[in-house]
């Protein structure tokens, strides 16, 4: 059963704002990314870089950037369970 | 001192709004015209926070609060829609026969597949509960930029039945021989994965002529597309003796047919080169 307490939920309309809690920003191009450098990319764990409307969410392990797709929120599953 | 405390310290500070008990509360970060600023429901355990309504300097004091959730107190953020594909997938997977499928496979095949399998699963069963199809494209297609072709060739034998009516009576009838190995099992599962686009799977009662009409379908596509070879796999006495009968049949029509047969256990690979 998925502990919901661990997690704080936020509208897509809300993406920008959750990024720029985290210093991030987007680019000309849709992609997330470093808000001081605006040239680095921030990536998913595989090495993905992150178009604004794939952006699903952040959790510790360092900064971990969640795609919307359906193998991350599985292996999320897993960390929540 | 946890979010939730520093949390209930904010809006009581900034908002004037007290709240004695904030604990397991599912917070959640909004952004609109219509609701107010901090929105708190004690009977659903919800605690709504626009943005759009906060100053510029309320917004300041929030952004590192919500920064702490997760750097500090390991919360996860999360969107609401993929907050909601994720209790999906979780209550799919715990539904009997997938957990029994999914245990069954577990450290039985490689780590990526098993992974692969699972979002394969829970797409056919998106599908069979009747989800829109383009979220169900949309799913798979998940699963193959991720676990690219043999993703997809997971994903299809997976919406076929396969690994409920080949891929696990192959490894329990390949169990019962003292001779049995794991790598054995690796060997032929890789197989049934590597060549599903080009393979037909007979399981349980499937007639002769049902078999020789899908092979006879394969060929033909697969020459259509420059392959010039088709793979048949089968289980159990009656399946194999069925293949063998297609076989010969299809030998006399196609007398260049080379045919290659692996047999073992009532287990029978056959690879027909034209």
């Amino acid at each position: 059963m998925i502990i919901r307490e661990n997690i704080i939920t936020f509208d897509s309309s809300t993406r920008s704002d959750v990024l720029s809690c985290f210093d991030k920003s987007i680019d000309s191009n849709g992609y997330i990314v470093e808000r001081d450098s605006p040239t680095q990319k921030v990536i998913t764990p595989d090495g993905e870089d992150i178009k604004i409307e794939e952006f699903a969410g952040i959790r510790k392990g360092s900064e971990i950037f969640l795609k919307s797709d359906l193998p991350t929120l599985i292996e999320l599953v897993d960390k929540l369970n | 001192m946890s979010f939730l405390d520093k949390l209930k310290d904010f809006v009581s500070a900034k908002f004037n709004i007290n709240i004695h008990h904030l604990i397991n509360v599912n917070v959640h970060v909004t952004r609109n015209d219509s609701s107010r600023q901090i929105e708190y429901h004690e009977a659903g355990r919800t605690l709504t926070i626009n943005v759009e309504k906060f100053t510029p300097a309320q917004l300041d004091e929030f952004r590192p609060l919500l920064r702490g959730a997760v750097d500090e107190d390991d919360k996860i953020i999360l969107e609401k829609e993929s907050e909601a594909l994720l209790e999906d997938i979780a209550s799919k997977e715990s539904a009997g026969d997938t957990t029994a499928l999914l245990h069954f496979f577990k450290d039985k095949i490689p780590k990526e597949d098993y992974s692969a399998l699972r979002a394969a699963l829970y797409v056919r069963k998106s599908f069979q509960e009747g989800s829109n199809s383009d979220v169900v494209h949309k799913l798979r297609n998940d699963i193959i930029r991720k676990y690219s072709r043999r993703g997809r060739n997971i994903s299809n034998l997976c919406s076929s039945g396969y690994f409920e009516k080949m891929i696990k009576p192959i490894y329990e009838e390949m169990k019962r021989s003292p001779d049995f190995s794991q790598e054995e099992f690796l060997e032929y599962y890789n197989t049934i994965i590597e060549e599903e686009a080009f393979a037909v799977f007979v399981s349980g009662g499937m007639s002769t002529d049902e078999v020789r009409q899908e092979v006879e379908n394969k060929i033909k596509r697969n020459l259509r597309y420059g392959i010039s070879h088709v793979s048949i796999h089968g289980i159990g006495r009656n399946n194999v003796d069925t293949i063998k009968t297609v076989i010969y049949e299809l030998k006399g029509r196609h007398p260049m047919m080379k045919v290659t047969i692996s047999e073992s256990d009532n287990i029978i690979a056959a690879k027909l080169r034209f």
